[in-house]
């Protein structure tokens, strides 16, 4: 990890042409015919392998998507480890293209670090696993609490922030790596586990007493989760983001993998969803990209709901719960919605 | 004037003698190769520098004037969330000097006891001392490191069910919580001054009469210990005993379980190190002046004391200066068990806060950089006065 973190820097220190290639990460990826897609290590649900040994996960699936948009085939990304402390400068440095690993869009990271978040993709929030035993009930319980997190990660502001805004006071015990940080927690170092509410969930799931362990209702902070690119490549970017509204407009107008084929061959489809799987109004090449590319989006990922479902909904080991949250759409109460393809 | 010619015949006479020796091609190929070091420098400076902004990186130290937004879980210095950056930089310097003093005071004093084992005449003694040096210095530190923390203070009983002595100290998985005197600055200043003085008054004796008692550092020291203790215990207003609130305790004096790790894994580990060093230093002093003492009828301990202790000082200094520099690197890795050195809070939570990686890693690399070498520079003044006096 460490040494990720130094020949990341070290890339930083060196790239001298990566400048000059600020406007041309689609061409560089045309020209690799691969995609260099940024993930985490393991992080069940997004990110992790299955028993093959091949990665799976939520934000897996939007590189196969991204790939599929703009290089015509899916399989074509290669996905490369990037740890907390490490993933930006991997970026910066043009180790990788795109970043989809869960990053949380904050104001300094988007002005000051050189990065563009141009879609969110799931939002999420900070929660509190505690012991059961504990009997906390709310954030309120927690009085006095040993805090463990691990760094790298914006917990430790936002926790210091929950505990001073409700005049609690607390004890940080902060972990250079996640596994010795849950660890440290389940032998009962710390009262408290803090991270993303998706994250407690699939951490839970890996604790050798799952049961013993509850995260608690409150959710002490927003984070809006998306991909990432660098700052300055906008046709990039515009990439990016439209393959995120293809994956929530298909859900929304009901194109699934499976009947993609039909709804394009459909002369008598709405006009929006001929236009966004190329059958009518030539966008694809608006992006740089073949008109189709919103059909590959759909037939080798499928929409919104169904890369969810497959990886983090109910129909997965984690089972994070979708209705009436904002990762529902905006039809039903959630936030996520596309803009017209017009 | 007559300065002003000294000062320019050497500079004169360096010339002529490159010249007459032949020389210059070689001196050009130098400065050639300097050039070219400094050009290579300049090129990856101004190189970053242009990328850093063709990217929008924001570059430069002004971020370590904004608040630092997070809470660190041991300072020696005043510190809140609300406290500006290089504040938490601070604070990250002096945990690591911290660690590393204590780990070199604490492991330097393990060793003696190790090394007057392992040299005693019982086999028993010393076979214990061979196994204990040979377990800790053909294992990793990280592995004691995880072991001290994971199977010993944080496996330690909870809060409920932990040690309580006299509703006063406290040992639980949270740390030790002891009762903290009440004492204003002055009084720690009287304290600190009247700890001194048996020291300082050691120092002169040694000059006047150095065979006295008196003049002995450890006495000395200990006298120093025990003037401090007793100010602080008659000073005290009052004591701030620590009470259970809420989920935690309140009050007192808190020892966290992690730095008890480290502190209890650095010090057996390099112990292990230092003992083989003064091993060697001792052994390597002729038997020959043992003789000599037993020949003026000293005592094996004054033997020890004033004979070859002075003199495997002066062998031991430059092993031991590398083994002091390398414990100080060697901090490092207590992030690995939460404990918030300058790597922890620099080189991860700072850099991960603001992205200023390279800003934030020169830093950290600068800050030890300069520790490594002023221990260095000291220890070799150290040897350099010890060396003046064995020649006079």
């Amino acid at each position: 990890m460490r040494y990720g973190l130094f020949a990341a820097v070290v890339g930083v220190l060196v790239s001298w042409n990566c400048g000059a290639q600020a406007q041309a990460t689609l061409a560089a990826v045309k020209a690799r015919g691969e995609l260099l897609c940024g993930v985490g290590e393991n992080f069940a649900g997004f990110f992790s392998p299955d028993a093959t040994g091949k990665y799976t996960g939520f934000d897996i699936d939007f590189c196969h998507a991204v790939a599929a948009a703009t290089l015509g085939d899916a399989q074509k990304v290669k996905f490369l480890s990037a740890t907390p402390s490490a993933r930006f400068p991997q970026l910066q440095s043009g180790q990788v293209d795109i970043l989809s690993r869960e990053v949380t869009d904050t104001f300094s990271r988007d002005t000051s670090l050189g990065l563009d978040f141009p879609i969110i993709t799931f939002y999420d929030g900070h929660a509190l696993m505690v012991a059961k035993s504990l009997g906390a009930k709310t954030a309120k319980d927690l009085n006095g609490a040993n805090v463990c997190t691990q760094t790298g990660l914006s917990t430790e502001v936002i926790i210091a922030d929950y505990f001073k805004s409700n005049n609690l006071t607390y004890k940080p015990v902060v972990f250079d790596s996640r596994d010795q940080a849950l660890a440290a927690f389940e032998k009962g170092r710390c009262d408290v586990f803090s991270s993303d509410r998706s994250t407690l969930f699939a951490y839970r799931s890996a604790l050798s007493n799952p049961d013993g362990f509850t995260v608690l209702d409150e959710t002490i902070s927003k984070s809006l989760n998306g991909p990432t690119v660098r700052h300055g490549d906008n046709n990039w970017a515009d990439i990016v983001r439209w393959t995120g509204y293809v994956l929530i407009a298909a859900e929304e107008f009901g194109v699934t993998s499976t009947n993609v084929d039909a709804m394009k061959a459909d002369a008598n489809a709405p006009a929006e969803v001929r236009r966004m799987l190329g059958a009518e109004g030539g966008f694809g090449q608006m992006l740089g990209l073949s008109d189709d590319w919103g059909y590959r989006i759909i037939k080798s990922v499928g929409n919104y709901g169904e890369v969810y479902d497959r990886n983090i909904g109910s129909g997965s080991k984690v089972s994070i719960p979708r209705e009436k949250t904002l990762n529902a759409l905006w039809k039903n109460g959630g936030a996520l919605i596309a803009p017209s393809f017009q | 004037m007559l300065a002003h010619l000294e000062a320019t015949a050497p500079k004169a006479s360096w010339m002529r003698r490159v010249l007459a020796r032949g020389d210059l091609v070689g001196s050009l190929v130098q400065i050639a190769l300097v050039a070219a070091l400094a050009g290579g420098a300049w090129y990856i400076v101004s190189s970053t520098m242009a990328n850093l902004s063709s990217r929008g990186i924001t570059t430069g130290f002004a971020f370590l004037s904004r608040p630092a937004g997070f809470d660190v879980a041991f300072s020696l210095l005043p510190f809140t969330s609300a406290s500006p950056l290089w504040m938490a930089l601070l604070v990250g310097i002096t945990n690591t000097l911290f660690l590393a003093v204590t780990g070199m005071v604490l492991g330097t004093l393990l060793a003696f006891a190790v090394v007057s084992f392992r040299l005693s005449k019982s086999p028993l003694a010393s076979g214990l001392a061979a196994g204990y040096i040979g377990l800790f210095r053909n294992t990793p530190i990280l592995l004691h490191l995880l072991f001290w923390y994971f199977a010993v203070f944080a496996a330690m009983p909870n809060i409920r069910n932990g040690l309580v002595l006299e509703d006063a100290i406290f040992l639980n998985n949270r740390g030790l919580f002891v009762p903290w005197p009440q004492l204003s600055g002055w009084g720690w200043l009287i304290a600190c001054v009247l700890a001194l003085l048996p020291i300082a008054a050691s120092r002169w004796m040694r000059r006047q009469h150095p065979t006295s008692a008196f003049a002995r550092i450890d006495l000395s020291l200990l006298l120093g210990l025990v003037l401090f203790v007793a100010v602080v215990v008659i000073a005290a207003t009052s004591w701030e005993v620590p009470v259970r609130a809420g989920l935690g305790m309140r009050g007192g004096a808190l020892v966290i379980p992690e730095l008890m790790a480290v502190i209890v894994a650095m010090c057996t580990y390099s112990s292990a190190f230092i003992a083989e060093l003064l091993r060697g230093a001792i052994q390597g002093i002729d038997r020959g002046q043992t003789e000599a003492g037993q020949a003026l009828g000293l005592h094996a301990g004054a033997i020890s004391r004033l004979i070859v202790f002075p003199q495997a000082i002066r062998v031991v200094i430059p092993p031991l200066t590398n083994q002091y520099v390398n414990m100080i690197k060697q901090t490092a890795i207590v992030a690995a068990i939460a404990f918030p050195d300058l790597m922890l809070i620099m080189g991860k939570t700072v850099l991960t806060q603001t992205g200023q990686a390279i800003e934030s890693l020169m830093i950290v690399t600068s800050v030890y950089l300069i520790i490594s070498l002023t221990a260095a520079g000291l220890m070799h003044l150290y040897a350099a006065k010890l060396k003046a006096v064995g020649q006079r």
